[in-house]
């Protein structure tokens, strides 16, 4: 089990930050990604593995200032 | 005993009141603020207080300005803003806000970049003025904060921020204020910052459009990076980006700023139920 946002996601052997992505259902392009604190650049989230037992927190980003 | 007086050191007897010090230092002085707080001619002093004396209406000789200015904010803290640097990427709703509030704490130094200048749609939300109108943001904005309080150092930068200037103009900031607009300006800040700034405490503001909902306001807290706003409400074609809401999260910023530099106030109140029966 990981968490993502305080929400618990099933973990799966072998998830990356994408897979994680689409289980949730994030639709949009541009996020903030970090696991255990830890940024996540864009361009490696298809590379990256989720750790079982992470906290995530996945964040839209959005216009608006 | 040692009190301050117009935050100046000054040597008084033991248990002098307000008045004794009026009548001593500014005899026209007509408010009176003892650490912070309006107070009263009878109330007495004690050691390591600090007492500012104002004539109302008065405009203040350049070298008593800061004392003056600040003679409401919470005592001690003072000195830690005025060392502090702060970034502010953007100048709009969020950035122009957010580095007012910044420069009325009397915050030492700000970075302020932005390329655009001033159009009227600006004026909705932004702390901008007709005058003003076609001059660069940056500079209208160097410009009012000078008018608040000379003594803040403003450094202003008229470019478009992009992944090789950030690391160079923000690197001897202590917080950045992230005020941009657009989304994929906001990715490519929080994607330069991780790679090229690693630890500088970051404060977005993501999800201020719209009116209302001021209890979805909110800041969540990623390690030292700080998100204020809703997380959700977009601007976009029918949801627009106003003053009251954009201000709010702007202040939320500036606010989160105080916080990252001060820590959090150990005397802020979170309880809501009946007072205490005495």
């Amino acid at each position: 089990m990981i968490k993502v946002n305080d929400k618990p996601v099933e973990y799966e052997e072998g998830m990356t930050v994408t897979d994680v992505i689409k289980k949730c259902n994030f639709m949009f392009p541009l996020l903030i990604v970090k696991i255990d604190g830890v940024y996540v650049t864009r361009d490696t989230y298809n590379t990256t593995p989720v750790p079982d037992a992470c906290e995530m927190d996945i964040i839209h980003l959005i216009s608006g200032g | 005993m040692n009190v301050f007086v117009n935050e100046k050191k000054t040597a008084v007897p033991d248990g002098s009141s307000v008045a004794e010090l009026v009548s001593r230092y500014k005899p026209d002085a007509d408010i009176f603020v003892k650490n912070g707080f309006l107070t009263t001619p009878g109330e007495s002093m004690k050691e390591g207080d600090r007492l500012v004396l104002i004539r109302r209406g008065e405009v203040p000789a350049p070298e008593d300005l800061e004392a003056l200015i600040s003679a409401r904010h919470t005592p001690g803290i003072m000195s830690k803003l005025k060392k502090a640097t702060i970034g502010i990427a953007g100048c709009g709703g969020l950035g122009s806000t957010s580095a007012i509030s910044l420069a009325r704490i009397g915050i030492g130094r700000l970075i302020i970049v932005d390329f655009d200048v001033v159009e009227p749609s600006n004026l909705n939300r932004q702390q901008f003025f007709i005058d003003q109108i076609g001059r660069p943001k940056v500079e209208a904005l160097r410009e009012t904060i000078a008018r608040i309080n000379p003594a803040i150092s403003v450094v202003a930068h008229a470019v478009k921020l992009d992944a090789t200037n950030i690391p160079t103009i923000f690197r001897s900031v202590d917080v950045l204020v992230e005020a941009f607009d657009r989304a994929d300006q906001k990715a490519m800040l929080v994607e330069t910052v991780s790679r090229t700034l690693p630890g500088l405490p970051l404060i977005l503001g993501l999800g201020m459009a719209g009116w209302g909902g001021n209890d979805i306001l909110k800041t969540r807290h990623l390690e030292n990076w700080h998100i204020c706003g809703d997380s959700n409400t977009e601007a976009a074609a029918s949801v627009g980006l106003m003053a009251p809401r954009v201000g709010i999260v702007a202040n939320m910023q500036a606010n989160q700023v105080m916080e990252v530099l001060l820590g959090p106030d150990p005397q802020l109140k979170n309880d809501v139920g009946m007072p205490e029966e005495t």
